[in-house]
């Protein structure tokens, strides 16, 4: 397999999940997209890679999360190609404390960042998050220990700025 | 203190455009990727790896053929030549102009950059080229709505030959003395300074072994010449494109290069880019395979690139010469997926 039938099947499947899994990491929820929606097109246009990869959704989260990485839309050739989707995008109704949880995720460093997301929302053991991104093992659980308590150092001082903000 | 894994909650409420629509996208992709390569190449000057060893599996280096010539010197711009006006609507259609009509329309971009090529003084491509609407990002991707054409020229440009690239475009590249190859998705085809052009079939994919030439920048990426057979063969990489120039995406034009072995594992990876006069430079580089562990941060500086090798300790090996010389340096772990090369990196410990 490796046309139509795998994609449309990732795509139902995937698609969503990796969106949120983008706007975890970047922010921006149109950002996510226009990485997700480009690493659906290079799977299109890369249909025999994608159908050897061992996991196809990694294969377009690496994709997608390359995107990201590399600020790709910002240089001047990348931006002739960009992913063309023409209609208006529709915005998730994040409930305020998920507000606050993507703003408070932007504010970790990029590595723990793409440590939480990998482990957290995609799912993946902190060996595969190790093998991934190079670190060993004991790093990996260290950036997450770290990054847990970043959090909600960061969701606690919102928290608390709400609470005072009607008395200012 | 909401827990990360909430946000999957929002998984449903995403939105997906048809996929139809993105492989309508994926289809336009085909297209414009050649016109955007043509643009990098003629806006940095791109050219060539010039070599004249063969590829490691291609056996013995064909000589050359020289195709005969049939001199049809381009002319000057001749005014009398119609130009059809400029579409009222951005949707086209758009008629297909020559290359004449496209050097003489009266919106005809002048070549702010030609393709010089170092090795054969004199010998240089440059692009011509019309919008014939808006070209901007919304419409870009309507079919003839911006037109180019390729002179190619052995005297800078005294005298030169006009060639057609094709309404979708094409990836340029030099070849060997004053020809060039383009490359588009209406075919790939080789001419010279004289007018001359012949058909290039497309051959199978092959895999890199070592680092040899004459190779070109082709639709499907970087791609062999078979001079001999006119066969223009991909190169293929095991599990992704050979060479890799969106890793980088740096304010200039350099990217990976992985070879294999013959069974198709990768072996080696290196950085390749593209010097001041146009040629192309490699440098392969002492990580084994295994892509996963091997970056390139954006330095933002032409001439500087690096690549991280993700091993333990990381190493970080940097040029800032256009691979004159390189140094290897002890790599902080937060530098892991940052984007950019850190300004303090000559800090780093040396390895």
């Amino acid at each position: 397999m490796g046309g139509r039938d795998l994609i449309d099947e990732l795509y139902d499947a995937s698609y969503g999940r990796l969106v949120v899994q983008m706007l975890a990491l970047c922010g921006n929820q149109a950002d996510a997209e226009d990485a997700v929606q480009e690493a659906f097109v290079r799977a299109l246009l890369h249909r025999e890679r994608l159908a050897h990869a061992d996991r196809p959704e990694a294969w377009l989260r690496t994709v997608a999360l390359n995107q990201l990485r590399n600020h790709w839309r910002h240089t001047k050739v990348a931006r002739r190609l960009l992913v063309q989707v023409p209609g208006p995008r529709a915005g998730l109704d994040l409930g305020p404390d998920h507000v606050a949880l993507v703003a408070a995720l932007q504010q970790l460093d990029a590595t723990s960042r793409e440590v939480v997301v990998l482990h957290h929302l995609a799912g993946l053991s902190v060996s595969e998050v190790g093998h991934q991104l190079g670190m060993p093992e004991g790093t990996v659980k260290s950036r997450l220990s770290r990054s847990r308590a970043r959090l909600a150092g960061l969701l606690d001082d919102q928290h608390d700025d709400r609470e005072v903000e009607p008395r200012a | 203190m909401p827990d990360v894994t909430e946000l999957l909650d929002y998984t449903a409420q995403v939105r997906r455009p048809s996929l139809d629509e993105l492989e309508r996208v994926a289809v336009r992709r085909r297209r414009r990727v050649a016109t955007a390569a043509t643009s990098a190449v003629v806006a940095a000057g791109l050219a060539i790896v010039l070599a004249t060893a063969p590829l490691g599996t291609r056996g013995a280096s064909p000589a050359p053929v020289a195709p005969e010539p049939s001199l049809t010197r381009s002319l000057p711009p001749d005014p009398r030549i119609p130009t059809p006006p400029p579409p009222d609507r951005t949707t086209g259609p758009f008629p297909t102009l020559t290359p004449e009509e496209i050097r003489s329309h009266p919106d005809a971009e002048a070549p702010r950059n030609s393709i010089p090529v170092t090795a054969a003084p004199g010998v240089a491509a440059r692009v011509w080229s019309v919008c014939l609407a808006d070209c901007s990002r919304d419409t870009l991707h309507q079919e003839g709505e911006l037109q180019e054409a390729l002179e190619v020229s052995s005297d800078n440009f005294r005298t030169g030959a006009l060639h057609p690239i094709g309404a979708t475009g094409a990836n340029i590249s030099h070849v060997i003395g004053d020809w060039f190859v383009t490359d588009g998705f209406a075919g790939a085809t080789l001419v010279g300074s004289g007018g001359e052009s012949r058909t290039l079939e497309r051959g199978e994919p092959v895999v890199v072994t070592e680092i040899a030439g004459p190779l070109v920048y082709g639709v499907q990426g970087v791609a062999y010449v078979d001079l001999e057979a006119r066969v223009l063969h991909p190169i293929e990489s095991p599990d992704g494109s050979l060479w890799d120039w969106w890793g980088a995406s740096d304010s200039w034009f350099w990217g990976s290069v992985s070879l294999a072995d013959e069974t198709g594992r990768w072996t080696r990876h290196g950085l390749t880019w593209r010097n001041p006069d146009g040629s192309f430079g490699v440098r392969m580089l002492p990580i084994g395979g295994g892509r996963s562990g091997f970056q390139m941060p954006r330095t933002g500086v032409p001439g500087t690139m690096a690549a991280i090798d993700f091993g333990w300790p990381r190493m970080m090996h940097i040029s800032t010469d256009y691979g004159a010389t390189w140094e290897v340096r002890e790599t902080p772990l937060d530098t892991l997926s940052g984007s950019r090369l850190p300004p303090d990196w000559r800090s780093w410990p040396r390895a």
